[in-house]
C-alpha cells in the first residue's frame, strides 16, 4: 500500500487559488511589459543563455560543446518543435515572458524573416555593441549586411545559408546529343537565354522531358541575383520596377517557350517527374540536392552541377539574434561567435548538411567534397563559388508579404494560360493593397 | 431605533461578506472553467474585437486606426473572392455528405454479420491526421501521376487539372471533405436511427407503406433533430475550413486562389504578412457570416416544424 502524506483541504485550495490567479494574470496581460529598458546597462551577467532553435537548425553536440569551452558560461538548449516556430517566437517576444537570450530566426525565401524584426529592432541587442565587427571578414558580405537594419543595428548573426546552382540531368542532355558536361553547359547556359535555347533544343530531340519543373522559380533565382528587391532601404516600393519586372518576364518566358513541366515544388507530382527522370534541370539552393536525391536514389551518377545562369542567387538560411530581455548579452553573443565559427559551421554542414556561410568553412570543407550523386563533382566548389559571387541586396519587412502576390500570378500565367499583361496588372493591385492594409501605404 | 443609512449600509457590507464567506467554497470550485473560459475564450474574443480596430504587426506598438481594416475589407476583392470560395466549398462537400451518410446509417442500422467491423471502419477517417490525408489526396489527384487521371486516362477520358485550375482544387477539397467525415455524420444518424421505435415502422406497413414511404415519412421527421444537429455543425465546421486547402495547395491557395478560403486568408494576413489588426477584422468578418448560416439554418427547421 502506498503511503501519501495527507494534504490539508486548506493548502489545496491555496494552491488552487494561487496557481488559478497566476495563470490569469499572466494569460490575461495582453502586450506584456516593454522589455527595452530592463537591458540598458551591461550587468554583470549571470552567464545563465537560453537558446532557442527548430528541429535541425543547429547541431545540438557542437552548441554543448561551445558551452564547455566558455568559462562561467551555461547554456540551455531548448528545441521548439513545427514549422509555427516562427509565430511561437513572436508570441513570447510579444508576451514579453519567457523570451530566451538566443533565438533562431528563419531566413525565408530571401532572407525576409530577420527583416519583418527591424520595426522592432529595440527587441534585439545589437551585435555590434559586442564586437561583432571582428570577425565580419569570416563571413559573405550580402549574408552579414542582411543582418543590419537600416538604423544600422545588427540584430541577426549569419546562420547558414542556401547558395543556388543549376542541377541537372547529363545523362538526359548526353541522350539528346547536346552539350552534357559541366564545362560544357557552363558555357551554354550562362545566362537565361542561352539556358532556355539549351532547353529548346533539348526539348526537340525529347519530347517526354520538359526543362523546368515551374517557372516559380525562375522568377525566385532570377530575383534573388538582383541588387534590389522590392524596397528601398527607406521603405520605398520599387517592386514594379526594373528588377522585379526582368525576373517576371523571364519566369514568363520560361512558360511561352513550353518549357515547364508546371509541378509545383515538392509536391507528389515533382516527386514523380524527378524519379521518372521527365524534367531535366533544377536552378536551386544547396539543400534541393538532398532534395533530388531522397526522391530519386536512382539517378545517383546522372546528375551535374553548372553556375546558376546569369549570377548567384540564395534561397533559405537563417540568423541568431541575442533578444534584449537577455540577461547576459554578452555570454550570449559569445556563444554564438563560437558557434558560429568557420570550424564550427564546417562541422554543422557534416553533421546536419548545413550549409556555412563562412568561405573559411568551404575552404575546410572542400576537400573530399565530390559527390558520387553528382558523378563525382565537387560540390563545395560550385556552391561555395556561388555563395561568393551573389550580390548584396536590401530585403525589407514587407518583402514577404509582396511576393506571394508575385507568385501567386506567375501560377496563373503558368496553369490557366491567364495573359502575363494582366497578370502583372493584378499583382501589382494585390501587392498596394496588401501595403495600404500594412500601413505602408 | 432608526437606522442611519450608513449603518444599513454596514449592515448590508456585513451581510454581503458573510454570504460570501458562505458560497466562497462554491465559487472556487466552480472558478477552474471560468477562470479557463475568461483566458482562452473571453480574454482573446474581446482581445481580437480590439485589435480589429488597431494596425498592429504583432510585437510593437498598436496604432489605433479606427474602422479603417473594415473600410480595406470591403475594398478587399481577394476576401469576397475567399467567401465565394468557402461556400462553394461547403455546399459541394456537405449536400452529398450528409446524403450519403444517411444511406450509410440505414446500412449501418441492418442486421449484418460484423457489423461493429464496418462501423468502426467508417469511423476511422474522422480521426485520421488531417496533413496525411492531404498528402495522399495531393498524389491521387496529381495531374500527370495521379491515380485519378490514370483512371480517366483509362476509360478515355480527358485529363482533368483537379489540383492546378480552382475548381478541380474546390472538388478535389469537397471530396476530401466527404471522405473523411461521412462515417463521422453516419454514426450520428445511426443513433438517432436506434432511438425510433420500431413500432412506428410496424404501424406504417399496417397502413401499407412500402420501405421507401416509411423512410420518407417515419425515418426523415423522426431523425429530424439529427439531421439539424449535423447541418449546423457542418455550417460551423465548413465555414472555417482551413487545414485541407493548406496543405493541398499551400498559403496563397493555389491557382487563382482556389483554395483560399476565409480562415486561410485570416491566417496569411496574420501569420504571413503580420496584419494581426486587418486577420482580426477578417475574423469579426467570419463570426458574421457563420451566425449568418446558423440562422438561416435554424429558420429552415423551425419553419418544418410549422408545417407538422
Amino acid at each position: 500500500m502506498s503511503h501519501t502524506p495527507p494534504i490539508s483541504r486548506r493548502a489545496l485550495l491555496g494552491l488552487l487559488g494561487v496557481t488559478a490567479g497566476a495563470t490569469g494574470l499572466a494569460a490575461c496581460t495582453p502586450s506584456g511589459s516593454p522589455s527595452g529598458p530592463t537591458s540598458t546597462a551591461p550587468l554583470a551577467g549571470d552567464g545563465d543563455v537560453t537558446m532557442w532553435f527548430w528541429s535541425g537548425a543547429i547541431d545540438t553536440a557542437i552548441a554543448e560543446a561551445v558551452a564547455q569551452e566558455l568559462d562561467g558560461v551555461t547554456v540551455t538548449l531548448e528545441e521548439i518543435g513545427g514549422a509555427d516556430y516562427p509565430t511561437k517566437l513572436q508570441t513570447v517576444i510579444s508576451g514579453g515572458a519567457g523570451i530566451p537570450d538566443i533565438a533562431g530566426v528563419k531566413g525565408g525565401v530571401f532572407g525576409g524573416d530577420i527583416a519583418q524584426y527591424f520595426p522592432n529592432e529595440d527587441r534585439f541587442h545589437d551585435l555590434l555593441e559586442f564586437g561583432a565587427a571582428e570577425v565580419e571578414s569570416n563571413y559573405v558580405s550580402w549574408k552579414w549586411q542582411q543582418c543590419i537594419s537600416p538604423d544600422g543595428k545588427m540584430i541577426g548573426f549569419p546562420m547558414d545559408i542556401g547558395p543556388t546552382a543549376l542541377m541537372y540531368r547529363a545523362d538526359i542532355a548526353d541522350d539528346a546529343g547536346l552539350a552534357s558536361d559541366a564545362a560544357g553547359v557552363s558555357v551554354e547556359t550562362a545566362e537565361w537565354e542561352g539556358f532556355f535555347a539549351w532547353g529548346e533544343e533539348l526539348q526537340a530531340a525529347n519530347s517526354e522531358v520538359r526543362l523546368l519543373s515551374n517557372i516559380g522559380l525562375v522568377f525566385n533565382l532570377a530575383l534573388g541575383q538582383a541588387s534590389e528587391l522590392f524596397f528601398t532601404t527607406d521603405n520605398t516600393y520599387i517592386g514594379d520596377g526594373e528588377a522585379v519586372r526582368r525576373a517576371w518576364d523571364l519566369a514568363v518566358a520560361a512558360k511561352t517557350r513550353g518549357l515547364s513541366a508546371d509541378v509545383g515544388d515538392f509536391t507528389p507530382e515533382w516527386s514523380a517527374a524527378l524519379a521518372a527522370g521527365t524534367v531535366v534541370a533544377f536552378p536551386g539552393a544547396s539543400w534541393l540536392a538532398s532534395g533530388l536525391k531522397s526522391n530519386a536514389p536512382d539517378t545517383e551518377g546522372a546528375w551535374q552541377l553548372a553556375p546558376t545562369p546569369s549570377g548567384a542567387a540564395n534561397l533559405g538560411g537563417s540568423f541568431l539574434t541575442v533578444t534584449a530581455d537577455s540577461t547576459d548579452p554578452q555570454a550570449a553573443f559569445d556563444v554564438i561567435r563560437l558557434l558560429q565559427s568557420p570550424e564550427n559551421q564546417a562541422e554543422a554542414f557534416r553533421t546536419q548538411s548545413l550549409f556555412p556561410s563562412s568561405p573559411g568553412a568551404h575552404e575546410l570543407l572542400r576537400d573530399g567534397a565530390e559527390d558520387p550523386f553528382f558523378a563525382g563533382q565537387n560540390t563545395m566548389e560550385v556552391f561555395a563559388a556561388s555563395a561568393a559571387s551573389k550580390k548584396a541586396a536590401y530585403v525589407s519587412p514587407y518583402d514577404p508579404s509582396v511576393l506571394p502576390a508575385l507568385q501567386t500570378e506567375l501560377l496563373n500565367v503558368q496553369n490557366s494560360d491567364k495573359d502575363p499583361e494582366a497578370a502583372w496588372t493584378d499583382a501589382q493591385e494585390t501587392i498596394t493593397r496588401t501595403l495600404q492594409q500594412a500601413g505602408v501605404l | 431605533m432608526v437606522a442611519t443609512p450608513s449603518s444599513a449600509a454596514a449592515d448590508r457590507s456585513t451581510q454581503f461578506g458573510r454570504r460570501l464567506r458562505r458560497l466562497a467554497p462554491l465559487y472556487l470550485a466552480v472558478s477552474p472553467f471560468y477562470i479557463v473560459f475568461a483566458c482562452f475564450g473571453a480574454f482573446p474574443l474581446v482581445f481580437s474585437l480590439w485589435l480589429s480596430v488597431n494596425r498592429w504587426d504583432g510585437i510593437g506598438d498598436m496604432e489605433f486606426i479606427g474602422l479603417r481594416n473594415f473600410a480595406l475589407l470591403l475594398q478587399d476583392p481577394v476576401f469576397f473572392q475567399s467567401i465565394a470560395t468557402t461556400v462553394r466549398i461547403f455546399v459541394m462537400a456537405t449536400v452529398p455528405m450528409l446524403a450519403l451518410a444517411l444511406f450509410i446509417a440505414v446500412l449501418l442500422n441492418s442486421k449484418v454479420k460484423f457489423i461493429s467491423a464496418y462501423r468502426i471502419s467508417y469511423f476511422v477517417p474522422s480521426i485520421t491526421s488531417l496533413v496525411s490525408i492531404a498528402i495522399i489526396f495531393g498524389s491521387i489527384f496529381g495531374n500527370t501521376f495521379g491515380v485519378m487521371n490514370a483512371l480517366l486516362r483509362s476509360i478515355g477520358v480527358d485529363e482533368v487539372p483537379w489540383l492546378t485550375s480552382p475548381l478541380g482544387i474546390q472538388f478535389t477539397i469537397a471530396v476530401m471533405m466527404i471522405w473523411q467525415y461521412t462515417g463521422y455524420n453516419a454514426i450520428l444518424y445511426l443513433a438517432g436511427l436506434q432511438t425510433i421505435s420500431p413500432e412506428l415502422y410496424e404501424a406504417a406497413t399496417m397502413d401499407g407503406a412500402n420501405s421507401r414511404q416509411s423512410f420518407f415519412h417515419v425515418t426523415i421527421p423522426q431523425l429530424r433533430p439529427v439531421i439539424l444537429f449535423t447541418v449546423v455543425m457542418s455550417t460551423i465546421g465548413g465555414l472555417q475550413l482551413f487545414t485541407q486547402p493548406q496543405v493541398l495547395v499551400g498559403n496563397q491557395g493555389g491557382t487563382e486562389r482556389g483554395g483560399l478560403t476565409m480562415s486561410l486568408y485570416l491566417y496569411n494576413q496574420a501569420f504571413v504578412n503580420n496584419n494581426f489588426g486587418y486577420a482580426a477584422a477578417i475574423g469579426w468578418a467570419l463570426v458574421a457570416i457563420v451566425l449568418f448560416f446558423s440562422i438561416l439554418n435554424y429558420r429552415l427547421g423551425r419553419s418544418g416544424d410549422a408545417e407538422e
